[in-house]
């Protein structure tokens, strides 16, 4: 990028001289063509290098410093995972909105003693899913990680899907950008103390709300032929995701929670293929919504576009089945320490159901 | 828009240069036609048909004005006088008719397109007055990308041909640059086709002087952009669109963050172009001077949005005062009035013909023609005062040019300009009345410290963060007054200097620019018309 003068001036000097001084001067100039180039990369490796450490320093400078939406941190719930001892969380769910409101951590625990979390951001993309990967491999080391699949498919229309990428994967791999706006609220002492994770999600990154407001429609399910194409950039992720879990001793899923807006045979069939090229195992609740008694009146909280606790509580019960048979995950419900815990997020978690159920009924009068 | 398009551009900008380094000199010119095509096509899918058709007419005209002219010029030495002065009516009929079809073909596009449903809905109401029902129908439009900017591009150019200011262009493909140059694509500037041509086709080495000023331009824009223009946005917005909930006090606050607002993105945008532009060695007209430094609205107007002006000025103006009918206005109002009448009435009656237009050239809408017409007031009413004022001077002893005079002339200037943004952004001319109104009725200056200004969207840090940044900005347009660019100087001086603007831009913006999941990306202005 940087800079010299132009070497004009040297051309038309040489124009002057005699042919025996330009061809000394040819050989002469290819040395100072070789030196004016690699003066150059120099200088612009040592720009950027500049440029790169400063980033950085501001970068951690105004990183959150604990897990909590208080210091900072995004969607603190993905998150509370940070602060669970090391290594405790034997299996995790992944995916977008719809898998923050379906699957039930602490249902999990009560009727199988397995330690899960689920750690959803509204609107997610398979590219942060891949980095939430690699964000939870920091702290634990997961049995299984279950893809939630509503996020391989956009529902913006016209949206742009390299750009997404490129703005989703810049800002998990640049915390300066995810996190510029900070410079408002960060404290001079904390920008360059060590993090230090003590934020707990109760809910093991459960959204739980006990609203019941029934969907108005019909539930369709017809069966095609027809499989949904999906684009290459959440492709690749895809495949990266796959091979980070490989990498990692890892058992990968994948899992679509009941959906009643977006959901699609024809996506469906294209996890299925996915599922069948990988060799990953697929489970489609919207194909077993008889089998768990899923209702749509009376399991979802926002008229169809979310689960509520009790549709979570028929997911869950029927997940942590298979994942215990199929994974033979440990029951740690004789780990006193680990069980008290547990009893202490559960208090919490009937006491945020009583809450919304009740805003529910104020709401109504 | 998203965020991700300006790093798009900036790619763009980047793999265009790589190209057009790697390919002969002699052709380089076809890279920045490929990469202009490309740019529209990808921006703008199928409408790229309506830049072709005003691509092909008016090369065909130009070329055909030419040709009567030659023709003419052939010819003209074996005639008479009496011949070559009938002859030359002839030709100049047919030159003229060719710049008619030229205009009539892409200013139709361009009226059509932008102002149909304006005056259609207009002319059914005035039906509906009548006791008629029914009326024109409202169609669903969609104007082309920067159709409001070639369009004067092509019209300029055909009327310059016509006039003999060059000849025509011979290359289609020449001319297709010249049109289709894809930094002055979305917002201008509006260029002339004898300035810019040769610099798109001459093909140019890299030179790090313009490189590297191209670079610090473009990051000085995404500054203005980023940094303080999308920041002043908010509270701009939330204001204007609910504006009986306020005070006096804080419209007045929401008046000045607007016009902050306007400025930086447009000349913000302008310098992204023109930086754009400048690492290929290509300089673009410019488009703003200073303009808060001006001491009349109409001094002003020659330095915001210069191009636009300038074109009202040669090709409205010039050939409205020349007109026939003017020039018989000009005679009448000879013979009726004084001198200083006389010479008024014609110009500011062709001045009306300017300033309608360019009210309407931002949009159809009854508030873009009273922000027209605002203007033209203010003008007319400075040359009609300007004989009092003289003698006011003389008598009193005052120095119009002095320092004290200047000061008052400038925020005068300031104040007046800032009502003009306040009718540009208010959604209807009543809403704008309304607030003008409430300005002086509802003034409560508790809101500045019972924090009701920091809650529209712009906290106490973007204030700060706009004040700091409007500093630097009145610092650099200070120096640049004084005939001192910093920004070029940066660019060609020595590394620390060099390097430590361009982190320092790159790192303001990142940390301070207004993007990212706290905020939505805001459309730049200028692009919609």
């Amino acid at each position: 990028m940087e800079n010299e003068k132009t070497e004009k001036t040297e051309i038309s000097e040489n124009d002057e001289k005699s042919v025996n001084d330009k061809n000394e001067e040819k050989a002469e100039s290819k040395v100072s063509k070789i030196w004016f180039y690699s003066k150059k990369l120099i200088r612009s490796v040592c720009f950027f290098l500049i440029l790169g450490i400063l980033l950085s320093v501001i970068g951690y400078a105004l990183m959150p410093k604990n897990n909590s939406q208080k210091s900072g941190m995004r969607n603190e719930h993905s998150v509370g995972f940070y602060s669970e001892s090391a290594g405790s969380i034997d299996v995790f769910f992944l995916g977008n909105s719809n898998t923050y409101s379906a699957f039930s951590p602490i249902e999990l625990w009560r009727e199988y003693g397995i330690q899960t979390y689920t750690s959803g951001v509204g609107y997610e993309r398979v590219v942060e899913a891949y980095t939430m990967v690699k964000d939870l491999l920091r702290f634990h080391k997961p049995k299984v990680i279950a893809l939630e699949t509503d996020c391989i498919f956009s529902e913006k229309k016209g949206s742009d899907d390299i750009g997404e990428a490129i703005e989703k994967l810049v800002y998990s791999e640049m915390p300066v950008l995810k996190y510029h706006n900070r410079w408002k609220t960060v404290y001079p002492e904390e920008m360059f103390s060590s993090p230090e994770y003590t934020w707990h999600s109760y809910s093991h990154g459960q959204y739980v709300s006990a609203a019941v407001q029934p969907y108005k429609g019909i539930r369709l399910i017809t069966p095609t032929s027809f499989v949904e194409g999906i684009d290459p950039i959440t492709l690749f992720y895809l495949h990266s995701i796959v091979s980070l879990c490989k990498e990692n001793d890892i058992e990968l899923m994948f899992v679509c929670a009941p959906c009643i807006k977006s959901w699609k045979y024809q996506r469906h069939n294209a996890v299925q293929k996915l599922a069948d090229d990988y060799g990953l195992d697929f489970i489609d609740f919207n194909l077993l919504e008889d089998e768990i008694k899923f209702n749509w009146q009376k399991d979802t909280r926002d008229k169809g576009t979310h689960l509520n606790v009790y549709g979570a509580k028929k997911v869950s019960k029927y997940i942590g089945k298979y994942l215990v048979e199929k994974y033979s995950l440990k029951d740690y419900r004789s780990d006193k320490d680990i069980a008290k815990q547990w009893q202490k997020d559960y208090k919490s978690y009937l006491k945020q159901i009583n809450k919304t159920k009740q805003q529910k009924v104020a709401s109504e009068n | 828009m998203t965020y991700a398009s300006y790093l798009y551009f900036f790619a763009f900008v980047f793999l265009v240069y790589m190209i057009y380094l790697i390919i002969p000199v002699k052709y380089r010119w076809f890279v920045l036609l490929a990469a202009g095509y490309t740019f529209y096509i990808v921006l703008n899918g199928f409408l790229t048909a309506f830049l072709l058709v005003t691509t092909v007419s008016t090369y065909f005209c130009g070329k055909q004005i030419g040709k009567f002219q030659e023709g003419f010029n052939a010819k003209k030495k074996e005639l008479s006088k009496e011949e070559k002065k009938q002859l030359k009516a002839v030709v100049t009929k047919n030159k003229k008719a060719m710049v008619g079809i030229a205009v009539l073909i892409n200013l139709g596009i361009l009226v059509f397109l932008k102002y149909y449903n304006f005056f259609a809905g207009h002319m059914t109401r005035f039906w509906r007055l009548f006791g008629f029902s029914g009326g024109m129908p409202v169609l669903k439009l969609i104007l082309p990308l920067g159709i409001s900017y070639y369009t004067l591009q092509s019209i300029g150019y055909i009327v310059d041909v016509y006039r003999g200011k060059y000849k025509p262009e011979q290359s289609i493909g020449k001319l297709a640059l010249f049109l289709s140059f894809f930094p002055q694509m979305t917002e201008g500037p509006i260029g002339r086709y004898n300035e810019l041509t040769p610099q798109l086709v001459e093909g140019h080495k890299y030179n790090n002087a313009d490189f590297s000023s191209g670079v610090i331009l473009m990051l000085w824009g995404f500054f203005k952009k980023l940094v303080i223009s999308d920041r002043a946005s908010f509270m701009a917005n939330s204001v204007f669109n609910d504006y009986q909930s306020y005070s006096g006090t804080v419209i007045v606050i929401a008046v000045a963050m607007y016009t902050i607002q306007l400025y930086t993105d447009f000349s913000g945008c302008i310098d992204i172009m023109s930086g754009s532009a400048r690492i290929f060695g290509i300089k673009l007209s410019e488009n703003f001077r200073q303009p808060f430094f001006s001491k009349s609205v109409a001094e002003f107007w020659r330095r915001w949005h210069i191009t636009l002006g300038g074109w009202f000025k040669d090709y409205v103006f010039y050939p409205v005062s020349l007109s026939s009918p003017f020039m018989k206005l000009s005679k009448t109002a000879q013979k009726r009035f004084s001198k200083f009448f006389a010479s008024l009435i014609p110009s500011a009656a062709a001045l009306f013909v300017v300033w309608m237009g360019t009210g309407l050239w931002h949009g159809a809408s009854n508030k873009y023609i009273a922000y027209g017409l605002y203007y033209f007031g203010l003008i007319l009413l400075g040359m009609l005062f300007e004989p009092i004022a003289v003698k006011i001077f003389n008598k009193i002893k005052l120095d119009r040019k002095g320092k004290l005079w200047s000061g008052v002339s400038i925020v005068r200037t300031i104040i007046l300009v800032g009502i003009g943004m306040m009718m540009f952004r208010a959604n209807y001319v009543m809403d704008f009345v309304h607030m003008f109104l409430r300005m002086f009725t509802t003034q409560n200056p508790a809101d500045i410290f019972n924090n009701t200004v920091f809650s529209l969207g712009t906290d106490k840090h973007d204030f700060l963060v706009i004040f700091i940044g409007v500093v630097i900005m009145l610092i650099v347009a200070i120096l640049k007054e004084k005939g001192r660019d910093v920004l070029t100087t940066a660019a060609t001086g020595r590394i620390p200097l060099k390097w430590t603007i361009m982190i320092g831009l790159i790192l303001s913006i990142a940390v301070l620019g207004a993007y990212g999941p706290d905020y939505g990306a805001v459309d730049t202005i200028y692009a919609q018309f």
